[in-house]
């Protein structure tokens, strides 16, 4: 009788122990790689028509073709919809897919810059998001120039998959070329929470795609405001950025010649009178070691003097870099995109406390502020040869 | 199907030490950093942490030293002798249904979460049951076995949040934590106040020192015991703030999944950190949830004595099964776990203290001293 009982509950655990509500099939996932938002024309601001596009990792395509099977599959699919709730059409992805979505490994949201242009619009999409369990916080977020679906159709030879394309290249140029840090949701919702302005890659489809600029969002007018340009965003890493290969180019005496920076230390000081709110005094100095990569110029370069001029050349021009930043800062974007306030914050909270809710806007005393900016250039080293033919 | 039986249904000072922090890290604490956070300003809520674990300290040994007094009396025979038997009997059936009443809103914050998190389709109510069912079939064994399971479980609860702190390394920005002590005493306040949700389980030690055959260094023990959550809390909420600052934190619902989920190895061979980190978690819920269910049964077999101790397991399970579901939305389960946790540090705390008096009060010195 014992034998029995214990046979019939070997029987029913091993029913009941080996089931899964949950289970979906490997096979059965969709596992979808990148998101591009844009926006239908002429749709209208308060309830917009998003055209939205999931890129879908076909496996098959994946596998590099080492049989000799000539041309493979594409790797990637994607699927566009049109649609008013984010939510709504990525689930349409099972409906033509026949897969179910999967948004675990997410890693690419692209946005075209028509939508981030509309106040509030960025933010509520990035909600949606970031609510959703199943997406990482990781998620790198770009804004597009023009269509954003574009970007996720862009195979470079390098890599077949368009978002794996977006997501080294941003890598790589923050890394090895000292462009912004890649911006991933989870910072963004950072910035959203306490209405700070930040800089988010900005990034072109050309003839290759191409990221030399920055999309400025305003905190709380929540939307993007502007673009910063290539010499702005070099201009903005030399007062914030700790990345230290850049190359400058400038001319010196009617002849273009590079200089790569090998050490950047910056620093910003920020001096408050507490009595006095309106007068805030920022000095950014700059700190420069660099060797000369390319020379046009003939210019003798174990002559001290001739050093000291080349010095005091870069140190204008890099001087003249950051204060056309700062001024577009002030005067176009209104927008504290070199993070003072943190800086105020940190040092000086009590001052920060009265000005807080009239920093970028109302009285605005970000535009007031005053820059003071010194740089100081060092070239040690010229390359490896003395003068140039 | 026969039970084990282990040689000795004793405990030692060892396990009751390590089932302290086993009752008190819970699910609670998956959403602490966020509580405290909302109510203080960037890092400073450790303070209020450190502060809030060092009253539980100080109530734990009054607690200690009230037990103490009577050596191997449980809970029930020595609050007779002090405050007469009908009061004892209210005493005791408080005390079971805090027991109950913990087992139930942990159970369902855990249902709730694992929904969430690792099962999208599976009926809340299943999950409930099953984790229910492992833990009645638990705590309907040998208590010694449920003590020494929390043995075996502490030091891999504790080296998995490590690693989550490891492997986050790379996102902290030290910068979260400035500026240094800018709260008002009364966020401070708030802050205690909302950490005893994650201390709420230190009364343990009335009902349990009466199963240690001759304690030794029993204080010091039980100020480690409770010393290990508090350094445990603070290390999560100052991660929290480092890798999130202090308004995402507030912002996020359980910062400290997010933080398994913000893991990002590199070369993207193993992305889903969090499924891993919150099956460890399981096994802490499932601690705290066994031993509040045994206080609950260790309280009613010392009233009625000869229960047989399964058949009242399974008498309990649907009442806890039955309370667990009965609030409908988050924001109900959440106002529970509140109301409970402080209801019963205010009662603990209260009756303790009564309690401590009333011996004083009647000269009750350690027998064993003299």
């Amino acid at each position: 009788m014992k034998k029995i009982k214990n046979t019939f509950c070997y029987f029913i655990s091993l029913i009941l122990l080996t089931g899964c509500w949950d289970a979906v099939n490997i096979e059965d996932r969709a596992f979808v790689v990148g998101n591009a938002i844009d926006i239908v024309e002429d749709s209208d601001e308060k309830q917009p028509e998003f055209i939205i596009t999931n890129q879908v990792i076909v496996p098959a395509g994946m596998v590099p073709e080492a049989h000799g099977s000539g041309k493979g599959e594409q790797p990637f699919l994607n699927y566009t919809s049109h649609g008013k709730s984010i939510y709504s059409m990525t689930e349409e992805v099972t409906t033509v897919s026949s897969k179910v979505p999967y948004f675990e490994h997410l890693a690419i949201l692209a946005v075209s810059d028509k939508v981030a242009k509309i106040p509030g619009l960025f933010t509520k999409i990035l909600d949606t998001y970031i609510r959703d369990v199943n997406i990482r916080r990781g998620m790198k977020v770009v804004i597009s120039k023009g269509e954003a679906k574009k970007l996720l159709e862009f195979q470079s030879p390098n890599y077949e998959l368009p978002t794996k394309n977006i997501d080294e290249l941003l890598e790589k140029s923050s890394r090895e070329v000292g462009h912004l840090t890649p911006k991933v949701a989870g910072d963004i919702e950072e910035y959203n929470l306490r209405k700070n302005s930040y800089i988010l890659p900005y990034l072109h489809l050309k003839e290759y795609l191409e990221y030399d600029a920055g999309a400025v969002f305003h905190g709380p007018k929540d939307k993007m405001v502007g673009t910063l340009n290539a010499e702005d965003m070099q201009g903005l890493g030399m007062i914030g950025g700790e990345q230290t290969t850049k190359i400058i180019d400038l001319s010196y005496r009617g002849e273009s010649f590079a200089l790569k920076i090998i050490r950047l230390k910056n620093k910003i000081k920020v001096e408050v009178d507490p009595s006095n709110i309106d007068q805030i005094q920022v000095n950014v100095s700059v700190e420069l070691e660099g060797i000369i990569k390319e020379s046009f110029a003939k210019i003798d370069f174990t002559n001290s003097s001739a050093i000291d001029s080349v010095q005091q050349k870069v140190s204008d021009h890099v001087e003249k870099m950051i204060k056309n930043v700062i001024q577009k800062a002030q005067e176009e974007f209104e927008a504290d995109i070199f993070n003072i306030w943190r800086i105020l914050e940190t040092k000086h909270y009590n001052t920060w406390k009265k000005i807080k809710d009239n920093w970028e806007e109302g009285e605005n005393h970000f535009k007031n502020v005053e820059f003071a900016v010194n740089v100081i250039t060092e070239i040690y080293s010229t390359g490896t040869t003395e003068e140039s033919k | 199907m026969s039970s084990f039986k282990y040689s000795d249904e004793n405990i030692d000072e060892n396990e009751l030490m390590i089932a302290l922090p086993a009752i008190m890290i819970g699910v609670s604490v998956l959403s602490l950093p966020s509580k405290i956070a909302k109510v203080t300003l960037f890092s400073d809520g450790w303070i209020s942490i450190l502060l809030g674990g060092i009253l539980f300290v100080f109530f734990t040994v009054l607690a200690v030293k009230l037990a103490s007094l009577f050596p191997e009396k449980s809970f029930y025979s020595y609050t007779s002798i002090l405050v007469t038997k009908p009061v004892a009997i209210v005493l005791t059936f408080l005390n079971i249904c805090v027991g109950i009443m913990i087992s139930s809103i942990t159970i369902r914050s855990l249902a709730y979460i694992s929904q969430q998190y690792l099962f999208e389709q599976t009926p809340m109510e299943i999950l409930a049951l099953c984790f229910l069912l492992v833990v009645i079939y638990a705590v309907s064994g040998s208590r010694a076995g449920v003590f020494r399971l929390n043995v075996l479980f502490m030091p891999i609860i504790l080296v998995s949040i490590f690693f989550v702190f490891i492997l986050n390394i790379k996102q902290f920005e030290l910068e979260n934590f400035l500026p240094l002590f800018k709260s008002k005493p009364k966020n401070y306040l708030q802050g205690i106040i909302k950490t005893y949700d994650v201390f709420v389980g230190f009364g343990i030690v009335l009902f349990y020192v009466s199963l240690i055959h001759k304690p030794r260094n029993l204080i010091k023990k039980v100020v480690i015991g409770v010393s290990i959550p508090i350094v445990f809390y603070i290390a999560i909420f100052l991660v929290s703030i480092a890798v999130f600052g202090n308004a995402v934190t507030g912002n996020l619902s359980y910062p400290t999944i997010e933080l398994a989920k913000r893991i990002d190895i590199p070369g993207g061979i193993f992305e889903r950190i969090e499924a891993l980190f919150f099956t460890i978690w399981i096994m802490a819920i499932f601690n705290t949830v066994a031993i509040a269910l045994d206080v609950a049964l260790l309280l009613i077999m010392s009233v009625f004595k000869k229960m047989n101790k399964r058949i009242l397991a399974f008498f309990l399970s649907p009442i806890i099964y039955y309370i667990s579901m009965l609030p409908q939305q988050v924001d109900q389960v959440s106002t529970l776990v509140n109301i409970t946790s402080q209801l019963t540090v205010y009662f603990t705390c209260s009756f303790i203290i009564v309690l401590l008096l009333a011996a004083k009060i009647r000269g009750v010195t350690n027998s064993e001293k003299n």
